[in-house]
């Protein structure tokens, strides 16, 4: 039987970094979980849900966002929890380890090259698979490199 | 037309000042922008607050050049448009974002054919032509991710 799988990005460059992983998801057993409605029409009829943004300099949402992360956790029981971060995404992976010891793997933004996200530094303690798309900043002891979406 | 696009989370006046200024100097190429919350409003140029998704993708398809913030969305639907690209990164001494990942990445795809960056106080109209005038063709970049990440992260999916 197939795995279930949650993958989970914010808004903007996330989701478009995650779109270019499509084919690599291709014909598996994929929720997918973002903040915007409108995301849901690039899908193709696939699962979507859509759960609350936030951010560092704005938590505002951040209690929402983990009612309904969990909740959505708790339905779906996805084996693994993928995300292109940012905040939702940690999130994501964070609930899903705890909730479900779920498979964890989290994609660090193409946007940071210098150095990780804040989101990537602490994901490090959340993730199974902990990966940069810089070949520069992967270290023996993670983060790691497979590769970039450009 | 020439397209400018601040993206869809933070206002970034000074690329839109920047922009107008230069649509003012020449008023013979129509320029539209797309503002955000910024407060900025532009004199010289059409524009909108927001363009999303397909509407955006749909604008950048009639644009000559595209001058945008260094958002990687943006990046995307503007390289995978085949259109010449200035980067105008946004800088964090000056609350245009939290960090200076924008810079960043400019920098690192400066170089790419068709791509400039324009950096703070440097002259935007220089960048505009530098570009336009590069054989800019991006024939052939994909939509998605290269074929050896993607058979790496399947096979991790499938384990």
């Amino acid at each position: 039987m197939s795995k279930r799988i949650l993958v989970v990005s914010s808004g903007g460059g996330h989701w478009a970094e995650l779109c270019r992983l499509m084919p690599a998801l291709e014909g598996l057993d994929v929720t997918f979980a973002s903040v915007r409605p409108e995301y849901a029409a690039q899908l193709a009829g696939r699962p979507y849900r859509l759960v609350p943004d936030f951010h560092r300099l704005d938590l505002k949402a951040a209690p929402l966002a983990v009612w309904t992360m969990a909740r959505l956790l708790l339905e779906l029981r996805p084996h693994i929890v993928l995300s292109t971060g940012a905040a939702p995404g940690l999130l994501a992976l964070a609930l899903g380890k705890w909730l479900l010891g779920a498979r964890t793997i989290w994609i660090d933004s193409l946007a940071s090259s210098e150095t990780l996200s804040g989101s990537g530094r602490v994901a490090r303690f959340v993730s199974d698979s902990w990966l940069t798309q810089w070949p520069h900043l992967a270290r023996p002891n993670g983060p790691h490199f497979w590769g970039a979406v450009l | 037309m020439i397209l400018v696009s601040v993206g869809l989370l933070l206002p970034f006046d000074r690329l839109i000042a920047l922009m107008d200024d230069w649509a003012a100097h020449h008023a013979d190429i129509p320029v539209m922008a797309q503002i955000g919350d910024g407060r900025y409003l532009p004199r010289h140029m059409q524009w909108q607050r927001q363009l999303e998704g397909p509407a955006f993708r749909s604008a950048v398809q009639r644009a000559r050049l595209v001058v945008a913030h260094a958002g990687i969305g943006t990046i995307f639907d503007a390289l995978g448009l085949g259109k010449p690209l200035v980067l105008v990164p946004r800088y964090a001494d000056s609350r245009e974002h939290t960090t200076d990942h924008q810079l960043h990445t400019a920098k690192r795809l400066r170089g790419r054919p068709g791509v400039a960056v324009c950096e703070r106080g440097e002259d935007i109209d220089r960048h505009i032509g530098a570009v336009a005038e590069a054989a800019s063709r991006q024939d052939g970049f994909s939509p998605h991710a290269p074929p050896q990440m993607l058979a790496r992260l399947r096979a991790a999916l499938l384990a």
